[in-house]
């Protein structure tokens, strides 16, 4: 190859490079060296595995379905903000349930620290504009967890 | 044109003085270097850090870690400026060795090397903790070991070179095959060179024996607890970072290939790539042109299709073999002017001239003689966790500034430091136990904060994460 046909094709390769050259690195964030805790969990009713969050754990409880849980760490920004006086303690979850009439059981971790603060389960109320906080009634505390069966929604837990 | 010893002792300057001024104070996470914090501490403690393990980097920054100077993370950094220093004098021999006899072949070889250690990248692992450093060393003497014949070595040895890479970064391991091509125009190496060679690289392996025996102390920074078969090889093998190379989409691959583009013009400038590209194409031969295209080829796939957040770093062997072809450019190019001696003599200077010039612009995007943004996290956290806290921590900065500054610095021992997505790993809990003797662990298959904040309920419960500002309660 002699040196006009080398030349050529520098430039044509470095016209290429800085046409295309651009944006940043890809960087996942949650691909670091120590392993963060899950941001997404999935699962099906078959394998009746339940989708271990960390700090929530959600067994879905029909014959066939699918389920999704995605973890959300600004659920103020991103849903709702909370009653006035309360905050959020812990990350917020969505979970999605197809079918959607299929039920899961949602188990909060319930330290002692989140009994003194009075953390209830609440539920985002979607159905009225905005979307509100609604406390599960239902809910049940015992064995350091509190607990609730439920449908497909957005989940966290809120006290004092 | 330059005497034999100038060039080596002008590359010691030049590059000296650059890193001296920019080189980090103290533990830095700047220039992708948040695991500084973990080399560190585990040199210092005698502990095992992340998977692999780097059994050669712990030896090797132990030794700068004992110079009576500054801080512990300043010396540990001092050691990649040094490696990289070593990195540009190896580079320059293995081009003046290369390159055709000619009047310019050493100055060329000289002026590679000295753009080689200021390009932006190589210039900002020069001042971090981290294995890069010395990653590119030992790319740059497997490249001398293969390509430069006057130097007689045994077979044994060449191959230990290449095993000895890889007890630094595995990823090294890629380089082997180059061991079994031949690179004097025949298809490849006799069995017996390549026999010979294969027990080089299993003796240079065998470094890795040093992590068990490690480990056996119980440090508290002792990943993968390797005094078990299973932990071992769990370590080694770099398991726990396994899903990372097939976790990105086909968009972010795509990202990453123009990406590339962008980060080489930035290394290298658009003259730079120019010669570099042209170099390649300019008759270089078997022996450089075979390992290098390999090693740019097999690092820039890597380095692409790797999930990690900060898998550019693995690109180091890519500018570094961009330099080599830069080189055999810059050559072509002053053979071509042959008849030109004016213009030669021009263009010389010229060269030096136009990276003095970058000099300015480089210089502010990797000085960190200033960095304090990890040593600040440190000092806020030691200041706002109260007495005999628990500390649940996520991300890699602020787990190993937290460690280096318990473990390392022996600061607030009263704390226990859990890191948070450890805890589903049996060995982690077992450090927790002989590190912290007074934590309550309960006795669960799978544990999670709330277990152990259930499990202590009289101290104080702190959580810190990139994300949000540190909270106590």
């Amino acid at each position: 190859m002699n040196r006009l046909s080398r030349f050529t094709i520098a430039i044509l390769l470095v016209g290429l490079l800085v046409l295309t050259g651009a944006g940043v690195w890809a960087a996942p964030r949650f691909n670091s060296t120590v392993p963060h805790p899950p941001s997404n969990g999935q699962g099906t009713c078959e394998r009746a595995q339940p989708i271990d969050m960390d700090t929530a754990i959600f067994s879905p409880l029909g014959n066939t379905c699918n389920i999704n849980v995605d973890r959300d760490a600004q659920p103020a920004i991103d849903f709702a903000p909370v009653p006035e006086s309360l905050g959020f303690d812990g990350d917020a979850f969505k979970v999605t349930l197809v079918p959607d009439t299929e039920k899961v059981q949602i188990c909060y971790a319930y330290p002692p620290e989140l009994e003194a603060k009075d953390a209830k389960l609440y539920k985002l109320d979607e159905s009225v504009t905005p979307s509100v906080w609604a406390e599960v009634k239902d809910a049940v505390i015992s064995n350091g967890q509190i607990c609730a069966t439920n449908t497909s929604g957005i989940y966290a837990l809120i006290g004092k | 044109m330059i005497p034999s010893m100038l060039a080596p002792l002008a590359i010691i300057l030049v590059l000296g003085i650059c890193y001296i001024c920019t080189i980090a104070p103290d533990l830095t996470w700047a220039h992708l270097s948040a695991d500084g914090g973990d080399l560190i501490t585990a040199t210092v403690t005698g502990g095992v850090p992340h998977p692999s393990g780097y059994p050669l980097y712990m030896i090797l920054a132990r030794g700068f870690q004992f110079i009576p100077i500054e801080t512990l993370a300043f010396r540990t950094n001092l050691f990649s400026a040094v490696c990289t220093i070593l990195t540009a004098l190896v580079l320059y021999k293995y081009l003046d060795r290369l390159l055709p006899v000619s009047l310019w072949a050493r100055y060329i070889s000289f002026i590679t090397s000295i753009g080689y250690g200021l390009a932006p990248f190589i210039w900002g692992q020069a001042l971090v903790t981290e294995v890069y450093a010395l990653h590119g060393l030992l790319m740059i003497v497997c490249l001398f070991v293969l390509g430069v014949n006057e130097i007689k070595i045994s077979e044994w040895l060449r191959g230990g070179v290449f095993g000895l890479a890889a007890t630094n970064h595995l990823t090294s391991i890629l380089l082997f095959p180059l061991l079994a091509i031949g690179l004097d125009k025949k298809p490849g190496e006799s069995f017996s060179i390549i026999f010979r060679r294969s027990l080089g690289i299993l003796s240079s392996l065998s470094l890795y024996l040093l992590l068990p025996l490690r480990a056996v102390g119980n440090p508290p920074i002792n990943w993968g607890n390797a005094s078990s078969i299973n932990g071992f090889f769990w370590l080694v093998s770099g398991q726990l970072y396994a899903r990372y190379s097939t976790s990105l989409s086909l968009a972010d691959i795509l990202q990453r290939f123009r990406a590339f583009a962008g980060l080489l013009l930035v290394q290298y400038t658009v003259i730079g790539v120019l010669l570099g590209i042209y170099g390649l194409f300019s008759g270089i031969p078997r022996r450089v042109l075979v390992p290098t295209v390999w090693m740019g080829l097999v690092f820039l796939f890597f380095s692409v299709f790797y999930g990690s957040y900060d898998s550019q770093v693995n690109l180091l062997p890519v500018w570094l073999v961009f330099s080599i072809w830069i080189a055999y450019g810059l050559f072509d190019l002053f053979s071509f002017l042959q008849d030109r001696a004016k213009l030669q003599k021009l263009l010389a200077p010229l060269l030096f001239l136009l990276l003095m010039i970058r000099l300015p612009f480089v210089y502010p995007s990797v000085d960190l003689s200033k960095d304090s943004q990890a040593t600040d996290f440190i000092k806020q956290s030691l200041l706002e966790i109260p007495k005999d806290s628990i500390v649940f921590v996520e991300g890699d900065g602020q787990i190993f500034s937290l460690w280096y500054a318990q473990f390392a610095l022996n600061q607030r021992k009263d704390m226990m430091i859990i890191a948070s997505g450890l805890l589903p790993y049996p060995w982690y809990l077992e450090g927790l136990q002989q590190t912290y003797p007074y934590l309550n662990l309960p006795e669960k298959k799978e544990l999670h904060p709330q277990d152990l904040t259930y499990a202590n309920p009289n101290r104080p419960i702190c959580y810190i994460s990139p994300d949000r500002p540190i909270e106590c309660k």
